[in-house]
């Protein structure tokens, strides 16, 4: 139609900018302070809080025969292995100073009571053991307990 | 009385396919953080939608041209390059994480991995897309993805207080668990993924596929002002829901299966079902969408011949680009990169991306030399300018938002 182009903003910082903002977004920083590793140790707890707190909900449909086991199965085993995530990431920090020590000891030790009651409630619902639930849900309860006290300690 | 029933299905098809893997972990995300205070978001998403969404139907009706068709007219070959690029890689990213959805979708029903499921599922959406008619298409997926509606059975049997869901609605505020920029951060993201451009470009493509003409503007209309505004009814009962059940129980959705989870505590089993139907029906017709979209938009651009109703022997090129982009999305899946996370990023992208479609489309439908007299009024047209602001707004904040908040953590 003969008609001049009007000019738009160019895509290509654009997609040069999703390039980098992914690498960004998705790196695990180091804590250069103690601040900063504290700052961490909650972000991870929270996480773990929210994985136990999923798996407990998940866990008390299925002793009601709300969910299928199936469905039960894989949402706890997604919260499981996105405990493993958090876990390893966490240790992946460099403590930066031995007083931060403390703080990682006292988060590893949560976040493995917390991986120890979400793995044990994937045995129930694998071997759909009824009779194990109120005893699996208390564990969970008492791990989500552990990490909201720790949570809120270090906060 | 086939006018009435054809009106009908057009406007249930058009709910039922309003909902993607985008919508339905954005929407769950926020309303597990932060209630129900970013729902304001979802009603100025959905009516951004309707509004350029009417323009590019029109568009079609009038012109019996699609979008990439025009923009590359009306920009001049240089800009419709770059355009084409940028809305190709979010497309692009969008249709990645709705195969993964899907394969997502299908493990929850199976226990299988899902990394197992995304070959099967890209010979899937692939086998649709070449053989399968498109009004088939259409049709069976947006009647099933109807079964989201599950979602609004469960907030009310969850029997809110919605007196107070209306004041937190009708008053938002910042959780004081939240920052504020994680806030805006998210708002940015529901924005994005109410308008992904995906929608208007199968639309208006749809439209010229189905040879709408001038006739066909009232019931293009009808679908986009009821079933887009009613399609949005379902992302509220999405954030609604986990609102209700997750934000209490202090989970953060970061699985499809979480998303689920309020569902089974109000509806129970067969509720579930219902929802795994939907999850998979809104993830595969979106899939096939998105894949549409890639093989419109790079066709329309080169001038191939294009299209659903054309053999595939008369449209090769435009079927190889479907192939080839749906190879390259199991590809970047078998990755083991996470689809979640991939649907995350691609909302808040298609937010950067949006004023590459959006501003076309208005230029376009302004234009009485294509449009004659079915140029924008001025209601169209004030909209449309409000909503490009808006849209430049949200571009322009999407990336130093995602880099300030790590992406919402």
């Amino acid at each position: 139609m003969g008609r001049r182009p009007v000019h738009l903003r160019r895509p290509v910082p654009v997609v040069a900018g999703v390039a980098l903002t992914l690498t960004l977004a998705g790196c695990i920083t180091p804590a250069l302070d103690d601040d900063q590793y504290n700052a961490k140790a909650v972000a991870a707890v929270e996480a773990a809080s929210s994985e136990v707190a999923t798996v407990h909900l998940v866990l008390s449909q299925r002793a009601h025969r709300k969910v299928t086991s199936p469905y039960a199965d894989e949402v706890v085993t997604s919260s499981e292995t996105a405990l493993d995530a958090i876990d390893g990431a966490f240790g992946a920090v460099q403590p930066p100073s031995p007083g931060a020590d403390r703080t990682y000891d006292e988060v590893s030790q949560v976040l493995g009571s917390a991986r120890d009651a979400v793995t044990h409630a994937r045995f129930a619902v694998r071997r759909d053991d009824d009779g194990s639930y109120p005893a699996r849900l208390a564990e969970l309860r008492s791990a989500g307990d552990d990490l909201t006290t720790l949570e809120e300690r270090l906060k | 009385m086939k006018r009435v029933l054809s009106v009908a299905l057009g406007v249930l098809t058009a709910i039922g396919g309003f909902v993607d893997v985008g919508d339905l972990v954005t929407n769950a995300l926020v309303g597990a953080r932060f209630g129900v205070s970013l729902l304001w978001v979802v009603v100025v998403g959905v009516l951004g939608i309707v509004v350029f969404a009417e323009m590019s139907g029109r568009v079609a009706a009038m012109t019996g041209r699609a979008t990439f068709d025009l923009v590359r007219e009306r920009l001049g070959p240089r800009a419709g390059l770059l355009n084409l690029a940028g809305s190709m890689a979010v497309t692009g990213l969008t249709f990645v994480a709705e195969i993964g959805g899907v394969a997502l979708a299908l493990e929850l029903v199976s226990s299988v991995n899902y990394l197992l499921l995304v070959p099967f599922t890209g010979l899937a959406v692939w086998l649709v897309l070449w053989r399968v008619r498109f009004s088939i298409l259409e049709n069976v997926f947006g009647l099933l993805g109807l079964a989201l509606l599950v979602f609004a059975v469960a907030v009310w049997r969850l029997g809110p207080d919605w007196s107070s869901l209306v004041d937190q609605a009708t008053h938002p505020s910042v959780p004081g668990s939240e920052g504020v920029p994680t806030y805006w951060y998210y708002a940015v993201a529901l924005f994005g993924a109410a308008m992904t451009p995906y929608e208007v470009f199968f639309f208006s493509s749809g439209g010229v596929e189905e040879h709408w003409t001038r006739k066909d503007l009232g019931t293009s209309r009808l679908n986009v002002l009821v079933g887009f505004p009613l399609g949005g009814v379902l992302s509220f009962a999405i954030a609604i829901s986990t609102a209700l059940v997750l934000l209490p129980a202090g989970i953060e959705v970061d699985t499809l299966g979480q998303v689920g989870l309020p569902v089974s505590e109000a509806v129970g089993r067969v509720g579930i079902a219902i929802a795994l139907l939907g999850f998979f029906a809104a993830t595969f017709g979106a899939a096939c969408e998105t894949g549409l979209s890639v093989g419109y938009s790079v066709s329309q651009y080169f001038g191939w011949q294009w299209g659903k109703y054309v053999r595939p022997r008369e449209a090769a090129l435009f079927h190889t680009v479907l192939l080839l982009s749906t190879i390259a999305g199991v590809a970047v899946l078998l990755t083991t990169v996470d689809p979640i996370k991939v649907t995350e990023y691609s909302v808040v992208f298609s937010a950067v991306a949006l004023p590459l479609t959006y501003f076309p489309i208005l230029v376009v439908a302004n234009d009485p030399d294509y449009m004659g007299e079915k140029v924008n009024g001025r209601l169209a047209n004030g909209l449309g300018q409000v909503y490009l602001v808006l849209v430049t707004l949200a571009a322009v904040a999407a990336i130093p938002l995602m880099l300030l908040t790590k992406a919402g953590q």
